[in-house]
C-alpha cells in the first residue's frame, strides 16, 4: 500500500518534470539559448529518475528493484550535474567553476572507480582485468578533472577514455562471442 | 545592477516590442536598456528565428523592428518559465 502511494507520487512528479522539460525544450528550439537546453535536459533526466523510482516501488523482483534504484540515482545525478553546469555557464562565476569539477570528481567517477575495482576483486578471468581497467580509467578521469585546465589534463583524460573504451570493447567482444556461441550450442542440443 | 542573463535580455527586447509596437532599433536599444551594438546581434539572432521582423521604411530607409506572432508566443512561454529559470539561476 505504502509502496503504491510512493509509486503514484513518483509517477506524478515524473510526468510534471517531463512537462517542464518539454516547455523549456520548446523555448530552446525557438530561441537557441544554450542554458535552456541544459535545463531541459536536466529536467528530462529528473523525470526519468522519478519514473525509475516509481517502477522500483512496483517491481516484484528484488534484483530488478535494486537495478531501478541504481538507475534512479544515476539519472538524478546526471540531471543535477547538467543543471548545475548550465547555471555555472550562465553565471560564469570563478569559484563555482572550481566547485563543478570537484563535485564531478567526488561523485560519478570516484564511485565508478571504486565499483570497478571492487567488481575486479569479485570476478575472474578477463572480467577481472576488464573491470580493473575500467575502474582505473575512472581514476584517471577523476585525476584529469583536478588537473584542468591544461595539456596534462587533456592527455590524462584522453588516455583514460582510450583505456576505458578498449577495456569495454575487449570485455563485450569476448563475452558476447561466448554468450552467442553458448546460445547456439544450447539450441543445437 | 546585477548582470542580466541572455534569457532576461531576450525577454526585455521582446517585451519592449510587444508593449510599444514597431520601433527603430535605436529606440529599442534604449527601451531594452542595451548598447546598440549588442542589440544588433540579438536582433539578428531573433530575426533569423522568425521572432522579430526588421524592415526598411521610407526614403530615409529607416529600419523598423517589430515582433512577429511567433515572437509573441515565444515571449509568453518564456514568461511562464521565467520564475523557474530565475530560481535555477538561469535568468
Amino acid at each position: 500500500m505504502f509502496e503504491q502511494a510512493l509509486a503514484a507520487v513518483y509517477g506524478a512528479s515524473s510526468a510534471l518534470f517531463a512537462m517542464i522539460a518539454a516547455t523549456i525544450a520548446r523555448s530552446y528550439r525557438r530561441l537557441g539559448i544554450e542554458e535552456l537546453a541544459g535545463a531541459a535536459w536536466g529536467f528530462a533526466l529528473l523525470a526519468l529518475s522519478a519514473a525509475f523510482g516509481a517502477a522500483e516501488m512496483l517491481a516484484g523482483s528484488p534484483r530488478l528493484a535494486v537495478s531501478l534504484y541504481a538507475g534512479s540515482s544515476s539519472t538524478a545525478a546526471a540531471g543535477l550535474v547538467v543543471i548545475v553546469l548550465s547555471t555555472l555557464e550562465a553565471r560564469r562565476g570563478a569559484q563555482l567553476m572550481v566547485a563543478a569539477p570537484l563535485a564531478l570528481a567526488f561523485s560519478a567517477d570516484s564511485v565508478a572507480a571504486v565499483l570497478g575495482l571492487v567488481a575486479a576483486t569479485t570476478s575472474r578471468g578477463l572480467a577481472r582485468a576488464g573491470f580493473a581497467l575500467i575502474g582505473l580509467s575512472h581514476v584517471g578521469r577523476a585525476v584529469s578533472v583536478y588537473l584542468m585546465p591544461g595539456r596534462d589534463a587533456a592527455l590524462v583524460l584522453l588516455a583514460s577514455e582510450a583505456l576505458r573504451a578498449a577495456a569495454a570493447l575487449a570485455m563485450s567482444f569476448y563475452y558476447s562471442g561466448g554468450v552467442l556461441a553458448r546460445g547456439a550450442e544450447e539450441e543445437q542440443g | 545592477m546585477p548582470r542580466r542573463s541572455r534569457v532576461d535580455i531576450v525577454i526585455d527586447v521582446l517585451s519592449a516590442l510587444a508593449a510599444e509596437g514597431p520601433m527603430p532599433p535605436t529606440r529599442l536599444a534604449t527601451a531594452a536598456n542595451l548598447p546598440y551594438d549588442r542589440l544588433q546581434g540579438i536582433l539578428e539572432s531573433l530575426e533569423s528565428k522568425g521572432l522579430v521582423r526588421v524592415s526598411v521604411h521610407g526614403e530615409g530607409r529607416a529600419r523598423i523592428a517589430e515582433i512577429t506572432p511567433e515572437g509573441r508566443r515565444a515571449l509568453a512561454e518564456l514568461r511562464r518559465v521565467r520564475k523557474l529559470l530565475r530560481d535555477l539561476g538561469l535568468a
